[in-house]
């Protein structure tokens, strides 16, 4: 299992094991408000990210649970993004990534964001990557323009 | 006896001034303060007619000429985006250069039907920003129904519309937002404004579908409210300054007969960013990967057709999933997938097996005008991302086509984003689950 912020997370399985711990990111105070039940925005996510100390709080975390209050319905992508790209762009695979990462009291929408979330990090490069073979004749090109 | 009460208590208002002439001069040096104040704060208020128009003010007499010409009226003709981009942002400008003349004119809405809300939202703005000069003008009866029921009528400072209670119009209320970030630090514990708009777009897109004995499930308005928060998201982009642009939301459906006598529900939204346009957020983009990947494939295209620029080409990658001008991580691109969530959206409602009925998007954006038509209004899944090349591959490495990616005389200093949809209950029925 992966662990966050490990940058040599140890592989041995017992070791991790004896050494596991879990952490608890609690969204209700971002949500005092009962009326907001919908949560978004990459900029909310990172200050969310700062005032709940998330970094600080999950390093070295084998599991995390995300507690999301009862009342919000929706939480966009981009808010995971803000709130936790820098943890999971640490992790191998997606399914590294689903295996730490739990949401509690989330919607249909809230999760399947969360996946999207969590593929936009780690799921394959940018529609650019199709033309990676033509830019690099263009560089040939424009290098080649240059020298004549 | 008021009239004198008044005169003698004027009188000794002015003895006092008189008897206490520093006291007048100060109040008289502020009063001059502020009259300064307000010119200055007028300027600087214009932003989006200066950037519409940006010699507005050095073409006074050319602009007065041509308006005398047309006995001081304006004819807005087919005032839409989706089917004349040009001559509407043309018409926009036009409006502009006579508002900084300051005569009396007045602007005849030619459409019988609104064809498209976005220039209606555009001109609001506009109106926000200007002297009121206009006289009125010419407008038809279903065009003053949907201005009155979107809110657009306040908001283009119009008088009331002889017209009783508009039933026949599903509003999603206009709601405009000035960019001012309220919380500086982000962290928001209350719901924000683009969340409430949101949440109402999504009501009020059920309203439409119950309308038609539908309802949206409520994974379905999740996810309506969903992408529209990540739409609205991005108009913090829009300011880097202030880190968040001034935004603003309307919509409509409104049934119309067709020629067979069948009913046709058509559906408008606009969404309207004010700030930089999509091309200068993503080249201000410090991701070296995001603007070497966008620059590698607007320089590759852009002698392809004399129709389209450099902005243009790189307004079209904004499209696409992973490409933002912020954030990535470890190396990854993490860009968002708002606009192909609503692009996806407007051709989940408005699927439609007649031709002529097909959803459209327009996308005008500093200069540069993207027309997502048939065939190309529908975002195509390559891998796990969702891409718009405009050509029949759908390939990058093929330039897009110039019917589709152009670009503009005119500027607007923002962006302008046009759906146009036409909900139809046997399609629905098809789609429901």
């Amino acid at each position: 299992m992966a662990a966050i912020g490990l940058e040599c997370a140890p592989t041995d399985g017992s070791l991790m094991n004896q050494n596991a711990a879990s952490s608890v990111i609690d969204l209700s105070e971002i949500a005092t408000d009962r009326r907001r039940d919908t949560i978004s925005g990459r900029e909310t996510g990172r200050a969310t990210r700062e005032r709940l100390g998330v970094s600080e709080q999950i390093t070295g975390s084998d599991q995390v649970e995300i507690r999301i209050p009862e009342h919000v319905r929706v939480i966009t992508p981009s808010f995971f993004v803000g709130l936790l790209a820098s943890d999971i762009s640490l992790l191998e695979s997606i399914d590294d990534a689903k295996e730490v990462f739990t949401l509690t009291n989330a919607s249909d929408t809230t999760q399947l964001n969360f996946d999207h979330a969590v593929s936009t990090i780690l799921g394959r490069g940018s529609p650019f990557d199709s033309i990676q073979s033509r830019q690099k004749k263009f560089s040939f090109l424009s290098s080649w323009k240059t020298k004549k | 006896m008021p009239n004198r009460r008044y005169f003698v208590n004027r009188t000794k208002e002015g003895a006092a001034n008189r008897l206490n002439l520093r006291r007048f001069d100060r109040k008289r040096r502020r009063k001059r303060r502020l009259q300064v104040r307000e010119i200055v704060r007028r300027k600087q208020s214009q932003a989006l007619l200066n950037g519409l128009a940006p010699d507005r003010n050095s073409t006074q007499r050319a602009t007065l000429r041509k308006l005398s010409e047309r006995n001081n009226r304006i004819s807005l003709d087919c005032f839409s985006f989706l089917d004349s981009p040009e001559e509407t942002i043309l018409r926009l400008v036009e409006i502009a250069e006579v508002d900084a003349v300051g005569v009396k004119y007045s602007i005849d809405f030619e459409d019988e039907y609104c064809l498209d809300v976005g220039p209606y939202m555009l001109l609001g703005l506009m109106q926000q920003e200007m002297a009121e000069t206009c006289d009125g003008g010419k407008m038809s009866r279903p065009l003053m129904k949907v201005l009155e029921a979107v809110g657009l009528r306040t908001f283009l400072k119009m008088g009331l519309f002889p017209i009783n209670a508009v039933n026949d119009v599903l509003p999603v209320r206009l709601t405009t937002h000035s960019g001012i970030r309220q919380n500086r630090l982000g962290f928001e514990s209350h719901e924000s404004a683009k969340e409430r708009v949101a949440r109402r777009f999504s009501e009020s897109i059920n309203n439409w579908l119950m309308a038609l004995r539908f309802m949206l499930t409520n994974n379905g308005s999740d996810w309506v409210r969903s992408l529209l928060a990540e739409v609205l998201d991005n108009s913090r982009h829009a300011n880097p300054a202030d880190a968040d642009g001034g935004w603003s939301v309307a919509g409509f459906m409104v049934a119309r007969e067709r020629a067979d006598g069948t009913p046709r529900f058509i559906c408008h939204i606009g969404i309207v960013t004010l700030g930089a346009t999509f091309a200068q957020s993503l080249l201000n983009s410090e991701e070296p990967k995001i603007l070497s990947n966008i620059r590698s494939y607007a320089s590759a295209h852009k002698n392809s057709s004399e129709l389209y620029d450099y902005d243009a080409l790189i307004t079209t990658c904004a499209l696409m999933d992973k490409v933002s001008c912020e954030g990535t991580y470890a190396d990854r691109d993490i860009g968002g997938c708002g606009m192909s969530s609503l692009i996806n959206m407007m051709n989940g409602l408005g699927k439609s097996s007649r031709s002529d009925e097909q959803p459209e998007m327009a996308i005008i954006s500093g200069n540069s005008c993207l027309a997502l038509k048939p065939p190309y209004n529908q975002m195509e899944q390559v891998d796990q991302s969702y891409l718009q090349a405009f050509n029949v591959e759908q390939d990058l490495n093929q330039p897009p086509s110039d019917a589709h990616v152009y670009k503009l005389k005119h500027r607007v200093p923002g962006t302008v984003i046009s759906l146009r949809f036409t909900i139809d209950p046997n399609n629905l029925s098809e789609s429901v689950v």
